[in-house]
Order: C-alpha cells, then structure tokens, then sequence
C-alpha cells in the first residue's frame, strides 16, 4: 500500500519537473539532470588552511585606524569600494555585505565552501554577513559555528558580545569583550568595545586604560583618542582632555560624538568662546540619540556663561 | 500223452494269443478261440466225469483251457470296456463288469488246486504250478507268481520245456524287480537249451542283455544285444529290432561310447537323431545327465529336419531345466523362439516352451530376490541377467505382455543392485506401459526407475538420461503427495545442476500449485534461482520474481521477500558499485538516476538510489539537487532506515544549512525527526533542536513552533523540549508579541525546572508594559517574577539579567519606602521632633534592611542603584536633621540643639561614606555596567557623558600581532 502511493507521488514529481522544461542548472530546474557534472568534480577540494598570523587586513584600509587590521565596520564606504577589489575572496565576500550587497557577499560564502568549510574566519564573516542584515539568530548560529572550529578565535566571541551588546545584554556582552580580549591578547576591537561600555558607564580609570592602548597603537584614531580624552574629561581633567581633543581636526568636532564634550572639556579650562565654538559647529540636525546630552550641554555652558 | 502234446500245442498258441493281445484287436477271432476252446473244454470235462477225476492230465487239461478261457473273455471284455464313454467307465463296477473273466481264473484255479491236493506226487505237477504262476501273474499277485514258477522249475526236468518256461518266467519277474543277478543264471539255463528256444527268444535276449548290463556286464549286454539284433531279422523270432536299436545306442552311449552307437545306426541305416533322441529319453529317465545331454547333442548333429531340430531342442530345454544348467536352456529357449516364431512349434512344443520360459525365469528371479545370493555379487549379477533374458523372451512370445516382462526385467536388475541396467529396463517398461497406457505399470516402472536412480553406483549417463523423465512420470501420476514433493525438490536440483533455469522455475511454479503452503521449500527455490540470476548478472531474472512477489502472485514470507528484494537490489546497485570503486562517480551518478527512475524498480530501489543520489550531491556541494533527492530518500524510506542512516541526513541537512540554505535544512530536520520520531534515537533531540532553531534563525516562528509541537509525541525529554520552548518564548519577545511570549510562559510556568529562565523574558514583558503605561499588567507580571524567583531554591542558577529583573522590582519597595520616609517631616515641639525623629531613623532602619536585602539578591545593577538609594535617604536625614532649627526657640537653646543633632548625624555620615566606598569598590572590581555609577562616582551633579551610538564593533579578523 505504501509503493502504491508512493509510486503517484513520484509521477507527479516526475511529470511536473519535465512539464516546465527548465533549463537544468546547478541551482534549479530538474534535479535529475546534473550534465555539467565531471569526476573531477568529485575530487577532495583542498580547503585553505586558517593561519591566526595572515588572519588580518592588509595594506591601505589597514592603516585607516586602531581597529582597521581586524574590522571592516568603521571603514567608510570609498575606502570599502577598494577593499572589494582585493584578491582575498572573503574579504570580497564581507566587503559586499558591509556595502550592504548581502545577496552578492552570501554567494560568495556559498560559493567557496568546500574551499573554507574548515576555517574560522570564514564561518565569522558570513555571520557577519547575517548580522549586518539584522540577521542576528542566523549571525549568532554561524558565529557558533566558527567558535566551534577554533574556541581560541577572538572575532566571533567578540561578536557574540556585539549581539549581546545589541539584544541589550551590556554586562553579558562585556564578558564576552572580555574573553576575547584574553583569547586573542592582539586584538584591539573587543578592547574598544569593553572601554566604549566602560565609558558609558563612567569607569573611567578603565577606559582610559584601554583607549591609552589604542592610541599609543594609532595615535591618529579618532573614535581611541575620543574615548581617552572623554575618560579625561570625567575624571576631571579637562586639559588633558582638551589637548587630546585638539589633535583631532575640525572635520570631527563637527560630530556631536566628539564635537559635544570637546566643547564641554574647553569649558571647563576656560575656554569658553572655545567651547560655544566648537559646540556650535555641530550640525543639530543629525544629533539623533546625541540631542538630549547635547541639549544638557548646552544648558550648562549656557548657564556658566551667565 | 496225446492230450499233453495237444494240450501244450493249445495251451502255447492260447499262450501266444494272450501275449500278444495287444497285437490283435479281432475280437471274432477271439471269439473264435474261445469257441475252440468251449469244444476242447467240453470234450475233456466229458472225459474227466467218465473217468471220475481220476486223470490228473484231464484236469490239468481243464485248467489249461479255463485260464486260456479267462484271458479271451477278459480280452472281449477289456475291448467293451475302453469302447464305453469316460463317464460311464467312471460309473461302472470293475468287479461286475470283468466277473465273467474272473470266473474263468477262479475256475482254473481251483482245478489246478484240485490236481495238487487230489494228486500229490503228479509228475505234471510243474505244469500245474506253471498255470498257477500264470495265473497268479494275470491277478498282479507277482510274489505267488514267482512262488509258483519256482516250484514250477524245481519239480520239473532240468531240461524240460516247463522247466525252460518257468525260468524264463520267473526270470523276467526278477527282470522286472530289477534283481538282475537272480534273472541271469535262470536266462542262462533256460537259453541253454536250444531245443525250446522259441520265437521270444529275441525278447528274452534282450532282457538278458540288459540284465548283464545293469550288472555292470557292458560288453557282454552289447554283444547279446547285437546277436538279438540279428535274430531279430529272422522271421523264427519276434522282430525286437526296434527296441534294441535304440537299447543298444542307449548302452554305447551310457558307457561313454556314442561313437559307437552312431556307427551302429549308421550301419544299420536307420535316422540316427531320431534313435539319438529315444535314448536321450531314456538316458533322462534314469537321471543320465551328462550322456543324454551328449545323445541329444549327437542328435543335433545328425537331424535331417526342422522338427528333429526341434524336437531335440524341446529334449534339450527339459533336460536342461531338470539339471539346473539355465545359461543353457536360455540359448535352447532362444532358438526355439525362433521357430516359435515362425510358427514351427506344434501346440505341445508351444505349451513346452511356455512353461519353461515362464518356470525358468520365476525360479531365477526368486533366486536373485533372495537371500542365498545377496553377498555373492557376481553370481547374482549372472543371474539377474539370466533372468532378464528369459524375460526379454517372454516379452518376445508374450508382447501384449511384454510390458510386465519388461518390468519383471527391471525388478530383477533391482534387486541384484544392477541400478544401471535396472533403470533401462525400467524405461523400457515405462514405454510399453504407457503405449498401452497401463497406468498401473506406468506408475510402477516409473517408481522402479526412481528407486534405481537412487540407488548406487548409478552412472551419470543414466541418470542424465533418465532421472527426469522419471521425475515428470511420476509428478504426472500424483503431484501431492509426500514422495512428490521430494520428487519436485529433486528435479528441481537437476535441472538447477544443468543450469536449465527455466525448467526451474516452471518446476518452482508447479511445486508451489500443489504444495502451496509449503513455504520454506519454495523459499529454498527461488533463493537458489535467485543466486543464479545474480550470477549470472540477469537483473530481469530477478525483477520478474520481484514482481510476482510484490503482486501477490507468490507468497514468500516477509523475511524472504526482504531478501529477495535485497537480491535484486545488490544487482541494480552492483554496477553502481563497480562505476564508484573506479571513480566513476558521474557514472555512479547516472546509474542511480536510471535505478530511480526504472519503472521496476521497488520502493526499495529508488529508496537506495535516492539516498546515495543525495550523498553524492551532498558530496558534490549541490545543495539544491542534495536537498532534492534528500527528501525523495525520505518519502521511500522507513523509519528504521530513516534511523539507520540518520547520521548522514543529519550531515546532509547540516550542509544545507552551511550553504545558507535555512528552510531546506528546516525541513530536512523536520523530514527525519517525523520518521525518527516512534523510534529510539538520541538523535531525536538533535534534528528537533536543530529545526527549531535554524527555522527561528530563518524567521519561520510558526514553522518552529509547528515542528516543536509535532515534537511533543516523539518520547524527547522535557528539558530539550523545554529548551525549545525558551527559545520560541525570546523570538516572541525579539517579535514583540507580548501575548504571545505570555501565553508561552504560562505553558513553560508548569515545569518548575523552568522557572529561572523565565524571569528575565517576564522582565522584558513587564519593562515594555511599563514603558507603554500598562502598570497594571506590569504589576501582574511583578508578581510572577517575584513567584518564580521564591520558589528556586539554587538562586544561582539565575542569569544576571534574571537577577537584574527580580533586584529592579524589589528596589521599587525600597523606592517606595524612601518616598515615605522622606515623607516624614521633622517638626516641633520637642516631644513631637523625637516623635517624628525616631520614626524617620526607624523608616531609614527598615529601608536600609531592604535594600541590602536587595543587594543579597547578587544583581550588579541592583547593588549600585542600592547604594544610591542608601547614600540618598541617609544624605537627606543628615541634610534635614542638620537643616532643622526649632521655631521659636532661643540662641542657647538652638546652639545645644544643633550640637545635639551634630552628634546625632556624625554616624549617619559615616555611614554615607561607607556606603558610597562600598559601592565604589563594588562598582569597579566587578565592572557593573550601570547607569546609577556616575552618581555614586560622581554625585548628582553634572557629569559629562559618552554616548554609544553604534552598539560594539563588529570583528572581522583577530587582527595583526
């Protein structure tokens, strides 16, 4: 009885993938037809070995800050225009997905597989890839996956602590910056993370350590000379916040991020005019989850000016 | 003296006539005799009355005549007496019918008693006794005839005629009592006498002769013989040529000397073999084997014509089957068939032949069924052959018979072990039997030709050659019984042994008509058909068996049909094998399409070749066709070959979910869970985790709660159920679907297990009604939470962010507390402020308890927002107290006042800063991220702030070293 059904179920099958008269390929039409299969391709595909010592980015995009060697997210998109020439076919792969072309980066997951289905950083990119899509279940499946393959691999624990971040499990996201920070000692993107939290939650002293580490790594980063001259700042020492502040360029006191407590530092030793400045430069129209510290600022200098 | 020369010239020619009665069958002329002798008897009687018995020769006469009389009379009446019908001869009483006679003898009798009593000392006393002895002969009475003619010779003359007659006589009764040493002195004596040598003298020679011959006197017997032979010519004396020419042949040949006795015929030209043969006869007679067997064989030699040929021949066949010499008597019986044949034989001759044939052959053939001969093989074989060629005769003489000879034959071969030559006869039989479609013998000849095919020694020419046709004959006679279905079994194994496959499976067909229930035998079969056809690499041998299994045409039992099945399936997948174990993959490949898509192949079969599709592809990295093909493997599949090969869908379905291909790999999962899903497998737990989740990844919330809910009958424990459950309860809560994550913790709320990790998700429920205005069903879920996290007795199995949710609401009482603590206003006058004092320092006591009660609940967040509470209602009693100056009062009394609370309110400071310390150390040893520490690190003031805008920054690569 069950071969007398079966046998309808296959006709069916049969009849409606002939009917349509696809033209076969490997991704669609009838899943009997596989012409374009060889032996060869049959044949082990040599899978690329992951090496922790190459497991970083190269060349230009790797100077652009403290975190450039190891994370494409604070890349801006001209510079990612050149990343996505690179002859790195995961770094094509994630470049895409950072440049919002999920479907393209994804294929090129898809794509090379068997060549990466062993490595780490393949596993944490295409979770990337998930992730930066909004993606976050399927991020965190893919960054598991990649844990499971190298517990010792510092970006997908990091990640992990971003989805935490994300999902508003700070304390949790900050043992995972934590992890990593331990797992992978030269890391420096689960370091910023930890001393961006402890920054928000004012411990100063700690966030001043790591951003000193940062900017000591890249004198030039913004975001690490931000954080150490913010870390200044609430402990009290304006100046050293303000000789910080000041070796950045105009271009980035016009960011409410910087430009905000710049202006408060340069208040604070004095420099009133300075400070209003500054302040002022910053364009109120994007100061998005910024306007109500913005607003605070402002009421102070306004009200110290009086 | 005159009557005694009358009296001896009657009483000799009556003598004569009585002698030779035989001879004359003119009963007138008898009648004629007995007439003269009523004349002789009439006038002597007359004498004897006129002389008063006085004349002892007159009665002596008178004897003579009444026994003369006595023998014409009875002749007369003998010749009436045979003339009679058989019938009324068998009525008749002898002693009536013959009493005339009898009369006559008593009659003589009593006269010649008369003649010794009355005269004692007669000198004619040997006649009388002569007569007496005669007399007594014709009564059979030889003893007293013997008496008689004794006293006969010794009371007469040596040398008369009485005396030579009583001699002869009595000599011819020692004759023929065979006491031959007594008959020759008295022939001796008698012939002596030439004078009374009369015409018998030829007879009583012969007699002689023969006497001297049994005697052990040959050449004397033959010499007298001869010489008798020659009197015989002479008309003097009786012609006796006759039956010396054949005693004389007889005494040759008994004494070695058959030469001589055909030299004797020759030269006397008489037809040698018909003497030869009359001797033979006799030589048999007296049990003369050896020289009858040579006379006859003489015989032969000297026939001049068929029927002596024949004659001889019939001699020989009797003579041979008295003395036991059958090899013999088989070639004799061979030759007279011959003539029987042509029609030679006379009905006598036939009636012979016959009964020896059929005599000769039993005796053998009981012979060889016998035991006498079963350990002498080689005689027994010797017989047995014997036999056969009688009864190959009898079927040539018989043929409407000859099938029962033929059969005889083959039974005989039988039982002499001859199995060889048993199984011909037994075709042979079988053949006539069925020509004349005699059941009874077809059936027979067809056992017998078994039971010898089975027998030893059986050459495998023979067996080639006859053991099936046995086999069909007697599946033809009866196809159901015990023995056929051995014989079914048996020829099934021949024709399997000559590779005759079809005839094998005809024979299968036919067995299973007549013993249809018997299913470990035809299973038997139809494997070995099977091996052969996979032998033989014949796919379509085996399919057709397939299919009559599979329609029901034939019945196997489930275990054999699984077998078979498997048969034909090693087969189909065979060259599949030999294309993979070349490296012929895409050959493989294709093979297995074909297999699949081969309108005969089973269920079976496209269940293997689906699944060793999807392997391949799966190999190949085409997940398309590998999902494709993966979930027709699962349609054909049973559960417990779904469970056999659960490792490799787990790796299929994993693959698809590697190649992003989330559904698929749902639905995959979900495929092999259902069919996992009534067996044992720990892999259960694994595909159902493995759906839930990368279906909740893909978010397909309702196909995970779908597959998790047709999870709850497949016997996986709780807790792994339960997990799930959690899983579905944060993606409702990601979705915002409060009602929904709601009702899904009401369902986990009855595993008590569960209730630590359904704090925080009630957490998040309560912040979002909280942050939507809904108090009310924030206060609900409060309640819950608080509930749950009382009834956890390990409260360290709570996440931090579980902890954070129960220390929030609990710092809403402290909260609370402080809202009416600092409700309590100091005022005056004196009674009233320590009044209100006191009550103020007991409020600080219970909030204080309560909010380190708070911080015992081990909550980061809840510890600093503790301590803030803390260092606030403690800094607003130093504030107030230091605050207050009682209204009305004097400078002295307010400076002892304010002196007074100074001291009051130096502890409550202290206590500030201790709490503030506290907090400080608990702050930045444990890294507690919360938005209460820029108060107690920085007071209540301005303290500048550091936005995150951009959540953490993703990792891309661990970086450079």
């Amino acid at each position: 009885m069950k071969i007398l059904l079966l046998l309808p179920l296959l006709i069916v099958v049969s009849c409606s993938t002939g009917s349509k008269k696809e033209v076969a390929g490997p991704s669609s039409g009838s899943i009997e037809e596989f012409s374009w299969v060889e032996n060869t391709d049959f044949n082990e595909v040599p899978e690329v070995a992951f090496n922790s010592r190459d497991d970083s980015f190269q060349g230009d995009v790797a100077e652009i800050d403290s975190l450039s060697t190891e994370s494409l997210a604070r890349i801006p998109e001209p510079k990612l225009e050149k990343v996505d020439q690179s002859a790195d076919i995961l770094v094509q792969g994630i470049t895409h997905c950072y440049r919002r072309n999920f479907e393209e980066g994804k294929k090129i997951f898809q794509d090379n597989l068997r060549k990466y289905k062993s490595h780490p950083g393949y596993w944490n990119m295409l979770g990337t890839c998930y992730y930066l899509q909004g993606k976050m279940r399927s991020a965190l499946l893919y960054y598991n996956k990649s844990r499971g393959l190298k517990k010792d691999y510092a970006p997908p624990v990091n990640n992990l602590g971003v989805i935490y971040q994300y999902n508003g499990l700070e304390q949790k996201a900050l043992s995972a910056y934590k992890r990593a920070s331990e797992v992978g000692s030269f890391s420096m993107t689960p370091m910023f993370n930890m001393g961006q939290l402890y920054l928000k939650y004012h411990l100063t002293s700690d966030a001043k350590n790591i951003f000193s580490r940062l900017v000591k790594k890249n004198a030039t980063d913004v975001d690490a000379l931000n954080g150490l001259a913010t870390s200044y700042l609430m402990e009290g020492n304006a100046e050293a916040a303000v000789s910080l502040f000041s070796r950045l360029t105009s271009v980035h006191y016009s960011k409410p991020q910087i430009g905000i407590n710049f202006s408060l530092a340069l208040a604070d030793v004095g420099r009133r005019k300075d400070a209003q400045t500054i302040l002022s430069s910053i364009n109120t129209a994007q100061l998005g989850e910024y306007a109500p510290y913005y607003s605070k600022v402002l009421t102070k200098l306004s009200g110290a000016s009086k | 003296m005159l009557f005694k020369k009358l009296f001896k010239t009657i009483l000799f020619c009556a003598l004569l006539t009585s002698s030779f009665s035989s001879f004359s069958n003119d009963n007138s002329r008898r009648n004629e005799l007995v007439k003269v002798i009523d004349l002789e008897l009439k006038e002597v009687t007359r004498l004897n009355k006129q002389t008063r018995t006085s004349n002892p020769d007159l009665l002596l006469r008178m004897a003579e005549l009444l026994l003369e009389k006595a023998r014409l009379v009875k002749e007369l009446e003998n010749s009436r007496y045979v003339k009679l019908p058989a019938e009324q001869r068998q009525k008749i009483d002898r002693n009536k019918f013959f009493s005339s006679s009898n009369n006559y003898f008593i009659q003589a009798q009593k006269t010649c008693q008369l003649i010794l009593k009355k005269f004692p000392k007669f000198s004619g006393k040997s006649d009388v006794y002569y007569i007496m002895a005669y007399n007594a002969k014709e009564f059979q009475q030889d003893k007293k005839a013997q008496t008689y003619f004794s006293r006969s010779v010794k009371s007469s003359k040596k040398t008369s005629f009485t005396s030579t007659r009583s001699k002869i006589a009595l000599a011819e009764i020692y004759f023929n009592q065979g006491q031959y040493k007594k008959a020759i002195p008295l022939y001796e004596n008698a012939f002596r006498n030439k004078r009374f040598r009369d015409k018998w003298y030829t007879k009583d020679s012969v007699n002689l002769a023969w006497s001297y011959y049994r005697s052990g006197r040959e050449k004397r017997a033959i010499s007298l013989m001869r010489e008798a032979y020659k009197l015989s010519k002479n008309s003097k004396y009786i012609d006796m040529s006759f039956s010396i020419e054949r005693d004389l042949a007889y005494f040759y040949t008994d004494s070695g000397r058959v030469d001589q006795a055909v030299k004797f015929y020759k030269s006397i030209g008489k037809n040698i073999a018909s003497n030869l043969l009359k001797v033979s006869t006799y030589l048999m007679s007296r049990g003369k084997y050896s020289p009858a067997e040579k006379t006859l064989k003489q015989a032969l030699s000297y026939k001049v014509s068929e029927e002596e040929d024949i004659e001889i021949n019939i001699k020989l066949l009797n003579l041979y089957e008295r003395f036991g010499k059958y090899h013999k008597h088989l070639s004799v019986a061979k030759l007279l068939l011959r003539y029987y044949e042509q029609k030679k034989l006379n009905g006598e001759q036939i009636k012979v032949l016959e009964y020896q044939l059929k005599r000769i052959s039993g005796i053998i053939q009981k012979q060889v069924n016998g035991k006498q001969y079963k350990k002498q093989k080689k005689t027994l074989q010797s017989k047995a052959k014997l036999a056969v060629g009688y009864f190959s005769l009898l079927a040539q003489y018989d043929p409407l018979n000859a099938y029962k000879y033929s059969f005889l034959a083959a039974e005989t071969y039988f039982a002499a072990d001859m199995n060889n030559s048993a199984v011909e006869a037994y075709s042979e039989s079988l053949k006539r039997a069925q020509d004349i479609n005699n059941s009874k013998y077809i059936k027979l000849s067809n056992e017998g030709m078994m039971a010898a095919l089975g027998g030893k020694n059986i050459s495998k020419k023979n067996k080639d050659k006859y053991i099936e046709v046995a086999y069909l004959n007697s599946l033809r006679a009866d196809s159901k019984s015990k023995q056929a279905n051995k014989i079914y079994q048996r020829l099934f194994g021949l024709y399997f042994d000559r590779g005759d496959i079809p005839s094998c499976e005809k024979t299968l067909i036919s067995y299973k008509n007549s013993f249809p229930r018997n299913f470990s035998t035809q299973e038997a079969m139809l494997a070995r058909i099977m091996e052969h056809h996979k032998k033989k690499g014949n796919l379509n041998g085996i399919k057709s068996w397939v299919l009559k299994i599979n329609a029901g045409e034939f019945k196997v039992t489930p275990k054999f049909a699984k077998k078979v099945k498997l048969a034909m399936l090693t087969m189909q997948f065979e060259n599949v094998e030999k294309a993979s174990s070349k490296g012929d993959k895409k050959q493989a490949l294709a093979l297995y399409v074909h297999i699949y898509k081969d309108p005969t192949s089973d269920a079976g079969a496209k269940q293997n070749a689906s699944y060793n599709i999807a392997t391949l592809f799966h190999e190949l990295g085409d997940s398309y066709r590998s999902y494709g093909w993966t979930k027709r493997a699962l349609s054909h599949m049973s559960s417990r070959n779904v469970k056999k090969f659960q490792g490799s869908f787990l790796v299929i379905a994993n693959g698809l979910f590697d190649h992003q291909k989330s559904s698929e790999s749902v639905e995959i999962y979900s495929l092999v869970l259902d069919k996992l899903c009534k067996q044992r497998s720990s892999n259960k737990a694994v595909f159902l985790k493995n759906a839930v989740v990368v279906a909740l990844a893909d978010d397909q919330g309702d196909r995970a709660r779908e597959v998790l809910d047709s999870a709850y009958r497949c016997n996986i424990s709780t807790s792994k159920i339960d997990e799930l459950e959690l899983d579905i309860l944060e993606y409702e809560i990601e979705k915002k679907n409060w009602s929904s994550a709601l009702k899904q913790i009401e369902k986990l709320s009855s595993s008590k297990k569960i209730y630590a990790k359904l704090i925080h998700p009630l957490g998040r429920i309560r912040n979002a009604y909280l942050a939507a205005g809904r108090v009310s069903n924030a206060r609900n879920i409060e309640r819950d939470i608080l509930r749950y996290y009382s009834k956890v007795r390990n409260k360290k199995s709570f996440e931090l962010e579980a902890l954070d949710e129960v220390a929030m609401i609990k710092i809403d009482n402290v909260e609370r507390r402080v809202k009416q603590f600092k409700n309590i206003e100091l005022a005056f006058p004196d009674k009233k402020f320590n009044g209100l004092l006191q009550k103020k320092f007991l409020a600080l006591d219970g909030l204080t308890a309560e909010a380190v009660k708070t911080m015992d609940i081990g909550s980061g967040k809840g510890i600093v927002k503790s301590y803030k509470i803390l260092i606030d209602a403690y800094s607003h009693l130093i504030n107030e107290i230091d605050n207050f100056t009682p209204p009305g009062k004097s400078k002295e009394y307010i400076d002892t006042f304010k002196k007074s609370m100074r001291n009051l309110i130096r502890p409550l400071k202290a206590k500030t800063a201790d709490f503030k310390k506290e907090a400080v150390a608990q702050i930045k040893k444990s890294k507690i991220l919360s938005s209460d520490n820029s108060a107690i690190l920085f007071g209540q003031g301005f303290v500048p702030e550091y936005v995150l805008r951009n959540n953490g920054v993703i990792m891309d690569r661990g970086g450079q070293r």
